[in-house]
């Protein structure tokens, strides 16, 4: 099927994580004109252009974006727009999961895992859906967390954030539906990234031999789960959605 | 066509464009939540397409900060319910609305639920002459 992603603007939030980097490759195969948002790590975005071709290289735009400030998101939208006029999907990636037991988390620690993976996305949604706003279309796919729903031993803080990111996709989902924006979310399983190692570590060990699909997730299954959600042609009747993406680890 | 008449009329197309509304069924007494039924994203969408066209920052939340700032120490609520002072400089600063409207008890909330095609009309004015 034709996902109709040819030159739409994607905007990829941790671009440069493990799931991120599999987004922004995979939004490049469909022809999409990918701003790939990143903190610090250019480095990864850098190490991928080099992997791609020389069309793909010009769909290719990295902009450096500090979620914790929002004047930061103001000007890479502002840049995005100037460049390319529009913004047609958002992907929000970033996120960092602090996996220690919750009765040793310091205040700052707390507060940190709210805002990384909960807060800063909402802020950053805003700015972008006034954008979607003024176009009258437009599609948010969040990465959630297979956390927000079951497991999560160590990691209460992220996934209770996860979980309000789902909550947040139906209920903006609600809120703009009508104005031609969809709001939907992937929760990734186990998945083979670096940032999933630690949280792994403090899950059962026969985890895997219980799922159905019995072994990790790789990050280009979720980026194609992504795919398909932000696609107006494939999920034109799907909105406020929580995709598990997870071998059928939540079943 | 004076200035007021040109910005209900620019209201009323924008109204028309974002929520399908025929103009003939507005007034400048309509009021935009009850009346016309406009809900709250489509208010979002309306105050930023007036924003666009007259480059202006419009914000509703401007009608409690400002009656505020005019009544200085003394309380603008209790508990959420507009005090009889507050209802007062509310009848002054918006004259649109029918001060029998404007009655003992009511919570901003409820005054939101007033404001009419006018009241954003004057909202715009406001904006316009400071700019």
């Amino acid at each position: 099927m034709n996902l109709d992603l040819n030159d739409k603007v994607v905007c990829i939030t941790g671009a440069s994580g493990g799931i991120g980097l599999a987004l922004v490759r995979a939004f490049l195969d469909e022809g999409a004109i990918v701003c790939a948002m990143y903190h610090r790590n250019l480095t990864a975005l850098d190490a991928l252009r080099s992997e791609l071709s020389t069309a793909q290289q010009s769909q290719l735009n990295p902009y450096q974006l500090d979620l914790q400030d929002n004047n930061s998101h103001k000007s890479a939208i502002s840049a995005i727009c100037s460049a390319h006029q529009r913004i047609d999907i958002l992907v929000n990636c970033a996120g960092s999961a602090l996996e220690k037991p919750f009765l040793l988390l310091t205040p700052e620690e707390i507060a940190q895992q709210v805002t990384t993976n909960f807060s800063q996305q909402a802020l950053f949604t805003q700015q972008v859906a006034k954008i979607m706003l003024t176009q009258r279309k437009g599609s948010i796919v969040n990465v959630s967390s297979l956390l927000a729903k079951r497991l999560g031993r160590g990691v209460a803080v992220y996934a209770a954030a996860k979980a309000a990111i789902d909550r947040f996709t139906q209920t903006l989902a609600l809120e703009v539906g009508k104005k031609g924006i969809r709001v939907n979310s992937v929760n990734p399983g186990l998945i083979a990234t670096k940032m999933s190692k630690n949280i792994q570590a403090n899950m059962p060990p026969d985890l895997m031999n219980m799922s159905p699909i019995a072994r990790p997730g790789k990050p280009e299954e979720i980026a194609n789960a992504v795919l398909f959600l932000a696609s107006d042609r494939a999920a034109s009747y799907i909105t406020g959605v929580c995709l598990s993406v997870d071998g059928g680890l939540s079943i | 066509m004076t200035q007021n008449e040109e910005i209900i009329e620019q209201i009323k197309r924008i109204i028309q464009q974002s929520c399908g509304i025929d103009p003939k069924v507005m007034h400048a007494k309509s009021t935009i939540f009850d009346e016309l039924s406009i809900d709250s994203i489509d208010m979002v969408d309306i105050l930023f397409q007036l924003e666009r066209h007259y480059d202006i920052e419009l914000k509703i939340s401007e009608i409690e900060q400002q009656s505020k700032l005019e009544m200085g120490d003394e309380p603008f609520e209790v508990n959420q319910v507009i005090t009889s002072k507050g209802l007062e400089v509310l009848r002054r600063r918006m004259p649109e609305i029918d001060p029998d409207k404007l009655t003992e008890g009511l919570t901003m909330f409820e005054v939101i639920k007033l404001i009419n095609i006018q009241s954003l009309a004057n909202m715009v004015t406001h904006q316009l002459a400071k700019k």
